[in-house]
């Protein structure tokens, strides 16, 4: 896949988010959520790096910290402009931040709530290049017509409402509305999880040919470990914040170097039901830990069949285990983990 | 299992848009407005009223004030279509009075032999419509003016009860305009803070409203009415009645936006307008307002009739507004004794149309607060 | 596993339908599949095809105004029993509610919003079982009942409130409820959806776990054929109302003749990179549908003439249990 070694385009260090308690809630005593504790993680131009976990590891809040719709708690996010400097992105504000907003866009997941029911399709789609400037009704007007277009929408649909579509189309509004100013980094945020199978094979699709027609870096965010293999060229694993695993896809899904990856794959159900009965799946007690309430030191050791003393006393840091594969696990190396079951 | 990708099917013509694709979110909100029968009747009913409110000069057969000695609390006069003989003749039966020796007052009985014409679109006494136009036709009325035509009867004074109906209703159905419109500029103002920047902010206001709230809303009202002078002129009374009824009023729109403003917060929409560079205020007047216009129309029609009753009840209480000004409370106070309700029940009226008026805009605002949410397919 | 291959549900012919504003609107029309004692069946299709309402229409909990319009539910409590006509039965009536969890049971997607959150679990629990069962003690059961679905600390746990508990928690409890009158038949819509995955795999066995060791059947509702593949033993493919294609699992994944089949499983990434094969265009609403086949206007085979002018009638291809809803199937190699 294109892209793996491009250079360096979003370089973030340390970034951390922490929501702090909720007072006088019964029930619960209050205590901060560590939403993103600590992730640091490179994007290169032209790639596509998945970011999976399941619920409450951080993998939205990480997106939104990067669009600046969070306020990272700490960390840098540095990246490079179309003219080559360098920002943080963490620190930025005002009119610089408004144009590092044109450069970074996102996609929502919730197609019903991602457009504004009173707008019209092209008020929507114009929104971003109106308030970056261009006035000149023409012109808008030919933009928005090209990425409708762009996005396998008509010319007729711009004048309709978002209650005139289906949740597919509507995503694609909202795709052509991430792209009205020629991004160079676009955040998909569980793009295509509220959409049916069908649809999303169509969206997919959509969003690979844009990649290579306008040179896109994604970052794409998941919970659907098929859907992840099949677009990214890097992946990255989070759990409850931390990052626990980041390599090339391939390496990741035939042979991966963390517990919970090797968990996360062997839960997911094969599509075959000849292969289905083959392997024993590995069972994963309990649920996915709380973050508001961490367990010490590797945040896995309580579900982990792998556990020994040192994984409940320190925290093993994000390490290189090989070309380049990283692994935040203390017997990264010597765990002999199985891949995913799929053929 | 098959490889083959599939082709994409010759059938694939898109249908022709339905009506409802194409129409925008006002236009589906109007579509299911129209479909409450009751509703749209409750509309009809309201705009009639202040439309005859609008014109009361026009409509009304006499000045609200314009008393007659000889007949006070005449009886209504049936107001017959036919003469004798079968032509078309419209009269009412002028009176024989006579006195009662052992009550003391006068006793009106229909005499058949006085037959007063009465006519549509007659010259009756001059007036300036809202003090400007001058004008001197009334839609109906006796042909010869000085005759008398209670249709409703007659009040202490002599005064015409069907008269000073209509132009009592410009009173009171404006004051519940005014004092909303009022409520309702405090009510976004305030609301909207509240529900946008939350914190402290919010927790103060809601305190506020909920202290308002609190105290009862009458005792409230004619404390603050006793404090105006009564040689005010009446105009001015007007305005700070409107005023001290929007002072609780508010409460009830600022709750509205902020819930409102709240739930909108979190949408993704308004999280994808920061994105795209809108400013905070941008976003407010772009993205919020459009998207909470529609209920705060249903909660204004549902605040009207709150007014009107307001206004009658401290008027009915002599706290309000008083003569020469005449609103339906203040015709309320005339019915305030037991000869009203015994012998001239016709003083009764401002009380029907209050609740015809209470129940239109209430018809009316329950089916505009039904059409006003967008997802209701 | 213990099966005998009868027929513990029949439905045949099943019709939903209301009245709109826009006409009658059928969400369900002429649905026929049946139900093998002692096994699972997958019942599976995207939004809008109607899944959901065969759950509800079989339990009659059918939100108004939608009615069963048409066709039979066919129930045989036990093997060589007469049948009963669940869709003739009253939906509030006195042997509908006895059939009601004492012998068909539910468990829904969204445990959050299916469990009363001012209830405790035990006492959710309790209520069911002081209704169907007779001498049993409903709290110790309820406590039972707790700990054979895997949740731990099952006494005290019992006294906790849903919002007390997470998602997977959630859902265990739910099947407690459901499993504790000893149903014949539960009928599982979507209970995985709303899990991570890895509580997914939990509860995925925990199901196939219990349905073994009871014996009952289980009629698993969902869009997700990974899900499928892993506990289905037989598999219904629904679209826009209609059933397209039935048959054993190995024959729906290995053999489709369906097209709608066929196409479904093209479009799921599975270790193949490139262009996914997708479905144009989009699932018909209800009051729309395309006339003859309802798949038609999305299908790369259709043939003008034929697939617009009449409904195709089931059509089996290769085995008796194996049919498909199409004029060109066993035809056209797809």
């Amino acid at each position: 896949m294109s892209g793996q070694n491009g250079p360096e385009l979003l370089r973030i260090e340390g970034l951390t988010k922490h929501f702090p308690p909720r007072r006088g809630f019964p029930g619960r005593r209050g205590s901060t959520v560590r939403a993103v504790d600590g992730v640091s993680l490179t994007i290169r131009q032209g790639e596509t790096l998945g970011l999976v976990g399941e619920s409450g590891c951080g993998k939205s809040t990480l997106g939104r910290c990067i669009v600046r719709l969070y306020e990272p708690t700490s960390g840098h996010m540095s990246y490079r402009t179309a003219e080559g400097q360098e920002v943080d992105l963490a620190r930025i504000r005002g009119d610089a931040l408004t144009r590092m907003r044109r450069e970074i866009r996102m996609i929502f997941q919730d197609p019903r709530s991602s457009l504004d029911p009173r707008m019209s399709v092209f008020s929507i789609v114009s929104e971003p290049i109106r308030l970056a400037g261009e006035r000149r009704p023409r012109v808008v007007r030919e933009r928005v017509a090209g990425l409708l277009a762009q996005v396998g929408l008509r010319e007729e649909h711009m004048d309709r409402f978002p209650h005139a579509f289906s949740g597919g189309e509507r995503q694609r509004i909202g795709i052509a509305r991430a792209l009205a100013l020629s991004p160079r980094l676009v955040v998909a945020d569980e793009a295509v999880s509220a959409l049916d199978v069908s649809v999303q094979a169509q969206i997919l699709n959509l969003l690979q040919d844009l990649q290579e027609k306008f040179g896109l870096t994604y970052l794409f965010v998941s919970h659907d470990l098929a859907v992840i293999e099949h677009l990214s060229t890097r992946v990255a694993v989070m759990y409850v914040g931390r990052l626990v695993e980041l390599a090339p896809a391939a390496a990741v899904f035939a042979r991966p170097h963390h517990p919970y990856t090797e968990a996360l794959l062997s839960a997911v159900p094969i599509e075959d039901p000849a292969e289905a009965g083959k392997r024993a799946r590995i069972r994963v007690p309990g649920d996915v830990a709380d973050p508001s309430a961490v367990p010490s030191g590797c945040p896995f050791h309580t579900r982990c069949r792998y556990a020994r003393d040192v994984c409940r006393n320190e925290p093993p840091p994000l390490r290189d285990v090989g070309s380049g594969h990283l692994a935040a696990c203390h017997f990264a190396e010597e765990l002999e983990l199985e891949g995913a079951r799929n053929t | 299992m098959s490889e083959a990708t599939l082709l994409v099917p010759a059938s694939v013509t898109a249908p022709a848009p339905r009506r409802s694709e194409l129409a925008g979110p006002w236009r589906l909100m109007w579509w299911r407005f129209c479909r409450h029968r009751l509703a749209v009747a409750g509309g009809v009913v309201v705009l009639l009223m202040y439309f005859v409110a609008t014109f009361a000069e026009f409509f009304a057969p006499f000045p609200p004030n314009q008393d007659a000695a000889r007949y006070t609390f005449a009886p209504p006069q049936a107001l017959h279509l036919f003469g004798p003989g079968w032509h078309f003749d419209p009269h009412v039966e002028g009176f024989r009075v006579t006195i009662d020796p052992m009550a003391m007052r006068r006793v009106f009985r229909p005499d058949p032999t006085q037959s007063i014409a009465v006519g549509l679109f007659v010259h009756g006494a001059p007036y300036r419509l809202w003090g400007l136009i001058p004008g001197d036709i009334h839609l109906i009325g006796p042909r010869d003016p000085s005759r008398p035509m209670y249709l409703l009867g007659a009040d202490r004074l002599g005064r015409d009860v069907l008269s000073r109906l209509i132009y009592g209703g410009r009173v009171s159905l404006s004051i519940g305009l005014v004092g909303v419109t009022l409520s309702l500029i405090l009510g976004i103002m305030l609301g909207g803070l509240s529900g946008l920047y939350g914190g402290w902010i919010d927790t103060a206001i809601q305190r506020l409203i909920e202290m308002l709230r609190s105290i009862p809303t009458i005792p409230l009202w004619m404390g603050l009415t006793a404090a105006i002078p009564l040689t005010l002129p009446p105009l001015e009374v007007y305005f700070l009645i409107t005023i001290i009824l929007s002072l609780i009023g508010w409460t009830s729109v600022a709750r509205v936006v902020r819930g409102r403003f709240i739930s909108l917060r979190t949408e993704d929409f308004i999280a994808a307008a920061r994105l795209d560079g809108a400013t905070t205020s941008g976003i407010i007047l772009r993205h919020m307002v459009p998207n909470f216009a529609s209920h705060i129309i249903a909660t204004v029609s549902l605040a009207i009739p709150g007014m009107i009753l307001a206004e009658t009840a401290l008027s009915f209480l002599g706290v309000g507004l008083h003569p020469p000004i005449v609103s339906w409370g203040v015709m309320l106070q005339d019915a305030q004794n037991i000869r009203a309700i015994a012998s001239a029940q016709w003083l009764l009226w401002p009380g029907a149309t209050v609740a015809i008026a209470v129940l239109a805009f209430n018809f009316l605002g329950d089916g505009l607060r039904d059409a006003a949410d967008p997802y209701d397919n | 596993m213990t099966t005998d291959g009868s027929n513990l549900l029949k439905v045949e012919g099943l019709t939903v339908e209301y009245a709109s504003r826009l006409g009658t609107v059928r969400p369900l029309d002429g649905v026929s599949f049946e139900l093998k004692r002692g096994h699972t069946t997958c019942i599976v299709g995207e939004s809008g095809c109607g899944k959901s309402m065969t759950a509800r229409a079989i339990l009659q909990i059918l939100d108004p105004p939608g009615r069963i319009a048409a066709g039979r539910i066919l129930y045989h409590p036990t093997r060589g029993s007469a049948a009963i006509d669940i869709a003739t039965l009253a939906p509030t009536g006195r042997h509908m509610r006895a059939l009601r969890w004492g012998e068909i049971a539910m468990i829904f997607q969204e445990p959050m919003v299916s469990l009363s959150p001012v209830h405790s679990i035990g006492n959710q629990i309790a209520e069911a079982i002081r209704l169907h069962v007779r001498g049993a003690d409903p709290r110790a059961r309820g406590i039972e009942m707790l700990d054979r679905v895997g949740i731990p600390d099952a006494k005290r746990r019992a006294d906790a409130y849903p919002f007390e508990l997470s998602g997977g928690m959630r859902q265990r409890a739910m099947i407690a409820m459901a499993l504790s009158c000893h149903p014949k038949l539960l009928i599982a819509d979507e209970p995985t959806t709303a899990l991570d995955v890895t509580t997914q795999a939990n509860i995925l066995d925990l199901l196939r776990t219990l349905r073994e060791e009871t014996g009952m059947t289980l009629l698993f509702i969902t869009h997700d054929l990974g899900v499928v593949a892993e506990i289905a033993d037989e598999v219904v493919v629904m679209y826009a109302g209609h059933v397209v294609e039935h048959g054993t699992v190995q024959q729906i994944f290995r053999a489709p003749a369906h097209p709608y089949t066929c196409a479904l499983l093209e479009s799921r990434p599975r270790r193949r990179h490139g262009r996914l094969a997708a479905i144009p265009g989009t699932v018909p609403a209800p009051h729309e549908r395309p006339s003859g086949c309802v798949f038609r206007t999305r299908c790369g085979i259709a043939v003008p003439g034929l697939c617009d002018v009449k409904p195709p009638l089931p059509v089996s291809t290769g085995t008796e249990e194996h049919q498909a809803c199409c004029h060109l199937a066993g035809t056209t190699p797809l």
